[in-house]
């Protein structure tokens, strides 16, 4: 039997819809945003007068690469009985005809969400074209719409008892993390919210090694490669887009936590994506370690450190080097290295954004000092950036606390 | 014989001219240090530092008050009051064959080339070595 | 502060003392400071150009000492002249090296004539500049170059 797909790419590979479910093509435009909505859901568009999800497929289905197409495409799909949704994908290639016949199962086991949706795989021109089973990404199996359920907030308010705390303690202890009061806070929600979303109790989350390795609880100021914190650049892109929407003139971005630059670059090229806009960037990329800083200058990359960009779009970003990669001199010149201690008087000023992934728990001893200079160099609406566990609230009551997409950030009012 | 021998061999300090008197040089620097490292160094072979200026004004006033008589000017670039390459251009001005060392704590590039431009035979970067100095010196007066 | 004003410091500062007394400084921990402390003698010299600002070297008494007399050839105090002018000459080199770095990395500065503030431990403020205070060590005593530079936008 003959079908027909629309072909799209998503980041390096072309995946085919079912256009029976399609009902237009159109650019993005007019995206309401919803506070605490999930990642996955860019917001909102009025389309004709009717109102339509838009879902960012690629973070639905958790791909490997870190979002770095800007103008995207949206796919209306129309379920019938008035369920829509705007599927964001990077580009709209053509429709193609095939016959089931053509069909071919995936090769090898994969790993990743995506390809639980997966029928199987068509070859056109030498490239595979793997064909997307749109109905149960949205479907359950008794039928019912779920993006309805997309929309529900997780309850992130949790109790612990005593003997579970210490529970906790130990376990951070005895991989040194350090849990006191800046972090105590954050890793007892990021615990339970994990437990919530796996399905399991705390005690048992506590037990598996697995969730205790990952690079949130590692105190290194190294990266293995670029966009290594995926949630958090996600979060900045955000920032950074609504700045840019906002028409500032300049945008100023304050990074501490990682001397060598993986971080700053990683923003650098996320601002550079945002083309022919009239912002400019500065991104002051700081730490406390004179020689530590010094060698992220000019630093040349080995290929590892480029995985989570979609292969097509290195060249964009980098050049070729003696000993790998370096980063085009046009995106490299918006940062500028910077030795910073915590200190009584000398900050930055004019910043927007300030990212200091666990800069403050490596300088704990002079938390003061430290938030003094960061409230100073924040403009009025300024963002506080800190590591995942990093709750200043006993610290600090001169910022306010707000969650951006379920994630805890401070501003300066 | 050998003290006839030993007279021809007997090396000529380079400070003195061929009818055996010696050069004269004027030191224009604020360092009370250098005045005394580079008097030290060209007197040793037997240079005559017919005077010295601490600042650029004095320096220029000095060497019309000598002139003819002053054989090679050393100058340094950063001195209070008014700037060395403006002291260079005066002196110039007033004696277009006057010889003039620029020595300097910084070795710009810029600096060099607009020195030279301007008229200076050298350029001597700090700190002074004995070999370097002489060397330009000698350099510059043949 | 930029690292790129800072490396220039740095080098000329190590280059120049190992010229003069043959053993490289050992360097400290570096802080941002409002205030220094002059503990005997120390040479300052101002920064012009792209950016404002000062380089303030301080030394102890007995690597002041040391240095006047590896200069010289003899001994000199303190307090006098020649003691002074060798300790301002050498804050020149010191200046003047960093300088002839900052010009090959593209950047323009020039310097003022040096001054020498011999006392007691003597404080200075840059009054809002952002200083820079590096520690060195050698087996002759101490020194501290601190620098103070604001861009001019």
């Amino acid at each position: 039997m003959t079908r027909q797909i629309l072909t799209i790419l998503l980041d390096n590979d072309i995946f085919g819809i079912d256009v029976r479910v399609i009902q237009e093509v159109i650019k993005a435009f007019d995206v309401r945003r919803i506070p605490d909505a999930p990642n996955f859901i860019e917001g909102i568009i009025n389309l004709r007068g009717e109102i339509i999800p838009l879902i960012k497929i690629k973070r639905l289905l958790e791909t490997d690469f870190f979002d770095l197409y800007k103008n995207k495409k949206v796919i209306i799909l129309n379920f019938g009985e008035g369920n829509k949704i705007g599927l964001v994908v990077d580009k709209v290639l053509r429709i193609i005809s095939y016959e089931n016949t053509e069909i071919k199962p995936l090769e090898t086991i994969s790993v990743s969400k995506i390809a639980e949706y997966i029928i199987g795989t068509i070859e056109r021109d030498k490239q595979k074209i793997s064909i997307i089973d749109i109905m149960p990404i949205f479907y359950s199996s008794n039928g019912s719409f779920l993006y309805k359920r997309f929309f529900t907030k997780n309850n992130t308010d949790v109790f612990i008892s005593k003997n579970l705390f210490y529970k906790i303690k130990e376990k951070l202890e005895k991989i040194n993390f350090p849990f006191n009061n800046l972090t105590k806070e954050g890793v007892i929600k990021y615990i339970s919210k994990i437990a919530n979303i796996k399905g399991k109790s705390i005690e048992e989350i506590i037990k598996d090694d697995n969730i205790f390795s990952t690079s949130h609880f590692s105190f290194n100021e190294e990266r293995t490669c670029f966009f290594e914190n995926k949630p958090d650049m996600y979060l900045i892109d955000e920032i950074i887009e609504s700045l840019v929407y906002e028409k500032k003139k300049s945008i100023n971005l304050w990074v501490l936590g990682n001397p060598t630059g993986e971080d700053a670059r990683s923003i650098a090229i996320i601002f550079y994506v945002y083309k022919s806009i009239n912002s400019k960037i500065r991104i002051i990329n700081s730490y406390n370690d004179y020689d530590k800083l010094k060698s992220g200058l000019n630093k040349e990359y080995k290929e590892s450190y480029l995985k989570n960009i979609p292969s097509s779009l290195i060249e964009e970003f980098f050049e070729n080097s003696t000993n790998g990669f370096v980063l085009k001199k046009e995106i490299e010149k918006t940062i500028c290295f910077d030795f910073f201690c915590p200190n009584p008087k000398f900050s930055p000023s004019n910043i927007d954004i300030i990212y200091a992934p666990n800069f403050i728990l490596k300088n704990f001893d002079k938390i003061s000092l430290l938030m003094n200079n960061f409230y100073k160099a924040l403009n009025k609406n300024g963002k506080l950036i800190t590591g995942l566990f990093e709750n200043i609230e006993n610290f600090e009551n001169r910022f306010k606390k707000y969650y951006i997409k379920n994630r805890l950030v401070f501003i300066k009012e | 014989m050998k003290i006839i021998e030993e007279h021809i061999n007997k090396k000529q300090p380079e400070g003195l001219k061929p009818d055996g008197t010696p050069y004269n040089i004027l030191i224009i620097d604020d360092s009370m240090f250098i005045v005394k490292q580079l008097s030290q160094i060209l007197a040793s072979e037997s240079y005559n530092i017919i005077d010295t200026a601490t600042d650029g004004e004095e320096g220029v006033r000095k060497y019309k008050e000598l002139y003819p008589k002053v054989d090679l000017v050393t100058l340094d670039i950063t001195m209070p009051k008014k700037d060395g390459l403006q002291v260079l251009k005066e002196i110039i001005d007033f004696d277009k064959e006057a010889k003039v060392i620029i020595i300097s704590a910084i070795g710009k590039q810029d600096f060099v080339k607009e020195a030279l431009l301007l008229g200076a035979k050298n350029y001597i970067v700090k700190p002074l070595n004995r070999e370097k100095v002489l060397e330009r010196v000698k350099k510059v007066l043949i | 502060m930029r690292i790129d004003f800072i490396d220039p410091f740095l080098d000329a500062t190590e280059e120049i003392i190992r010229e003069i007394l043959n053993i490289g400084p050992k360097r400290g921990e570096m802080e941002l400071k409002e205030q220094e402390s002059i503990p005997d003698i120390g040479v300052f010299l101002g920064l012009t150009g792209q950016a404002s600002g000062r380089m303030l070297i301080n030394f102890d008494r007995e690597l002041a000492s040391k240095i006047i007399e590896v200069m010289n050839g003899e001994q000199h105090t303190l307090d006098s002249e020649m003691g002074q002018a060798t300790i301002g000459e050498l804050g020149n080199m010191i200046t003047g090296r960093a300088i002839t770095k900052l010009y090959e990395r593209g950047f323009h500065f020039n310097l003022t004539p040096p001054s020498v503030i011999v006392g007691n431990n003597v404080k200075i403020s840059t009054l809002g500049i952002e200083t820079l205070s590096v520690p060195y060590e050698l087996e002759y005593g101490k020194l501290e170059i601190n620098i103070s530079i604001k861009e001019n936008v």
